[in-house]
């Protein structure tokens, strides 16, 4: 199969551009006014077309002129540099005639060469100024006919690339829902045969706490007490991917965003981690005010998950007595595209959220990765502060669903900035 | 890539005009056509949907004749700017030797100046041609529209990269023809510190530049019978 890029460097054949018995049927009538014969040329020094008078007793001579004219094919040498010439061949039956070869271009190449012989009875002026009116008149029909002709080979290729895409694409998604249903019914299992336990161990650490079953010592409090919290972040984790699970399940997520104000939703997520982050000994600054940013078009509830999973991953990687910081400002929706911002700013049409931390911070390489299902900076993060690597990749989900963009800036060793976007509702 | 026939002496260029959709493609090309007049035989082949979007491409072939010692085909392309077009934008890209990226002026338009022009150096890079060996121009186009980009403004943008850049309003013909001229030019001249044709053609790139401007009219360039 040919590439389409040969398509619009591609010169076709005068045959693919022409029936000879369209031609014939629409110049035949041209021959009264002193055109003899009109004969299209082309590749292979092959006769295309005969219109008019029988020139077959002339035929040797034809052969000949092309000798001549060399190939004609593809903007061959075109009679040298004249673009239009004007000959006299001696014929031997016939004698001298007059014949006029000009040539025929479609994509500015050079397809064939049409040669107009002139009847002994016109005058030279008169066949000059016929030819010309033939010609261009056939120029049009070339032009046209090359638009024609892209218009088919595109139109060829795509059929032809669309069945072996489609055929692949079958193939795939068949294998991909065979996956995915494995996948949904594993989780869904998985989940459901860890919760029933884990309900078990939470319920009963619990009650051993309250001293249900008795009064327990300082050692033992400590012990039953580390059992619950524990199984609370199992618990928790299992939640998340059941959510991821949802996520996925649907392939888009389907959020209803409605004009919100930003200071109102990110101090109701400051509420809901302060008590992680006063036991993490971390401070959180939220500088959203209300009424500060024009509304915005968000999900509360969405939005919620969003902050909380943000401003956990800020706490949970922020060292001890520092600060995470929560601002905004009127920002382009999309993250900014760096040295590709060749035309300028772009409308600031919506708010960033960035939530800035004093911990690590983030590698440049692993900037896009870590909102990937499942990854982790560093394995032994991990065993450090929990989590399975979904918090951002729902993130990015959510955020991306309300029509904004979610990215990672910060000099590594110098805490992380993870910014959002959410567009206006005036631009929604 | 520049074609060279040595034997017959004949060199063709492919020049293509990218950008977003509705910048202005279409209508540089076919005002250039309209500057060349109908007697160089270069017929514009528009390939496009009833509501003037172009489908496939745009084909404008000029041909020259640079100091009788060089037949040179120009063939200028313009591209599909809807987003959905890629594929097509990407296949018209192959062997180009010179891009005029035509943008919006209006500010509005910004961001999608941004993706067309990140989608070219996408493209190219999909087509395994380095950035350094194509001529590129910017046109920042619709100059006469309301709440454009300043001239303060593109000159800071100017400023900032290394392409020429033209101001035009391609409706009228305003500043077509000094976008294809500098287009020629700087392609030209990547395309002799490749391939040296002052050494093997003894063609030098003023012989080039008096070429291109023999086919055109004479200064100023603007169009009366604009549409």
């Amino acid at each position: 199969m040919s590439e389409p890029a040969t398509l619009a460097d591609r010169t076709p054949l005068v045959a693919e551009l022409f029936h000879a018995g369209d031609l014939q049927r629409a110049f035949s009538h041209f021959s009264p006014w002193g055109v003899a014969s009109m004969v299209v040329v082309c590749a292979q020094r092959q006769i295309a077309t005969f219109i008019g008078n029988d020139i077959g007793p002339i035929q040797e001579a034809w052969l000949g002129l092309f000798a001549h004219l060399g190939p004609a094919k593809d903007g061959g040498r075109e009679l040298g540099r004249n673009k239009i010439a004007s000959l006299n061949l001696d014929v031997a039956p016939l004698g001298e005639i007059n014949v006029i070869v000009r040539p025929l271009r479609a994509s500015g190449d050079t397809v064939a060469r049409v040669v107009y012989v002139r009847t002994s009875e016109q005058s030279t002026a008169t066949f000059d100024s016929c030819v010309d009116a033939v010609h261009r008149s056939l120029e049009s029909l070339t032009h046209a006919a090359y638009a024609q002709w892209v218009s088919g080979e595109a139109h060829r290729m795509v059929v032809e690339r669309n069945a072996v895409v489609r055929a692949e694409v079958e193939r795939a998604v068949t294998h991909i829902r065979g996956i995915d249903r494995l996948r949904s019914d594993f989780l869904a299992t998985v989940s459901h045969e860890l919760r029933t336990p884990l309900t078990s161990i939470i319920g009963y650490s619990e009650m051993l706490l309250r001293g249900i079953a008795g009064d327990l010592s300082a050692e033992q409090h400590e012990c039953v007490a580390a059992i619950f919290e524990r199984g609370e972040e199992l618990q928790c984790l299992i939640s998340q991917m059941l959510d991821m699970t949802r996520i996925s399940d649907k392939g888009v997520l389907v959020v209803t965003p409605e004009p919100r104000d930003l200071g109102e939703l990110s101090a109701r997520a400051v509420r809901t981690i302060q008590w992680a982050a006063g036991q993490a000994d971390v401070a959180l600054l939220n500088e959203i005010r209300v009424g500060e940013f024009p509304i915005v078009m968000a999900d509360p509830a969405r939005t919620q998950q969003i902050f909380v999973n943000l401003l956990n991953n800020a706490v949970k990687f922020s060292p001890a007595g520092t600060a995470v910081r929560i601002a905004a400002e009127l920002a382009p929706r999309r993250r900014p595209s760096g040295d590709l911002a060749h035309f300028g700013d772009e409308e600031r049409d919506a708010v960033m959220v960035s939530i800035t931390d004093e911990g690590g911070g983030i590698p440049p390489e692993e900037r896009e990765k870590i909102f990937e299902a499942f990854y982790q900076v560093d394995g032994s993060a991990t065993r450090r502060h929990g989590g399975v690597g979904l918090g951002l990749s729902i993130v990015r989900k959510l955020v991306e669903a309300h029509g904004g963009d979610v990215w990672v800036e910060g000099e590594p060793g110098r805490g992380a900035r993870f910014c959002f976007t959410f567009p206006l509702a005036a631009s929604a | 890539m520049v074609l060279i026939d040595v034997p017959r002496r004949e060199v063709t260029i492919k020049l293509v005009y990218y950008g977003p959709a509705m910048s202005g493609k279409t209508t540089n090309l076919q005002q250039i056509h309209a500057f060349l007049g109908p007697t160089t035989g270069s017929e514009l082949v528009t390939l496009d949907t009833r509501d003037d979007r172009t489908l496939f491409f745009d084909l404008l072939p000029v041909r020259l004749e640079v100091a009788s010692r060089l037949e040179l085909k120009i063939k200028l392309f313009t591209v599909p700017g809807q987003v959905i077009h890629d594929t097509t934008r990407r296949v018209v890209l192959q062997g180009v030797d010179g891009i005029a990226f035509v943008a919006d002026s209006r500010i509005s338009e910004t961001r999608n100046n941004n993706e067309s022009f990140a989608n070219l150096r996408h493209n190219l890079k999909e087509n395994s041609i380095a950035w350094d060996d194509v001529a590129v121009v910017i046109q920042f186009n619709k100059r006469d529209l309301p709440k454009i980009r300043s001239d303060a403004d593109i000159d800071r943008i100017a400023a900032k990269g290394s392409e020429p850049i033209f101001k035009a309003t391609a409706m009228n013909g305003i500043g077509v023809l000094e976008t294809f001229v500098g287009l020629a030019r700087s392609t030209w001249s990547k395309i002799e510190g490749r391939f040296q044709m002052q050494e093997r053609f003894g063609v030098t790139p003023k012989d080039f530049e008096q070429a291109l401007l023999s086919a055109l009219p004479s200064r100023p360039w603007v169009r009366g019978d604009a549409a």
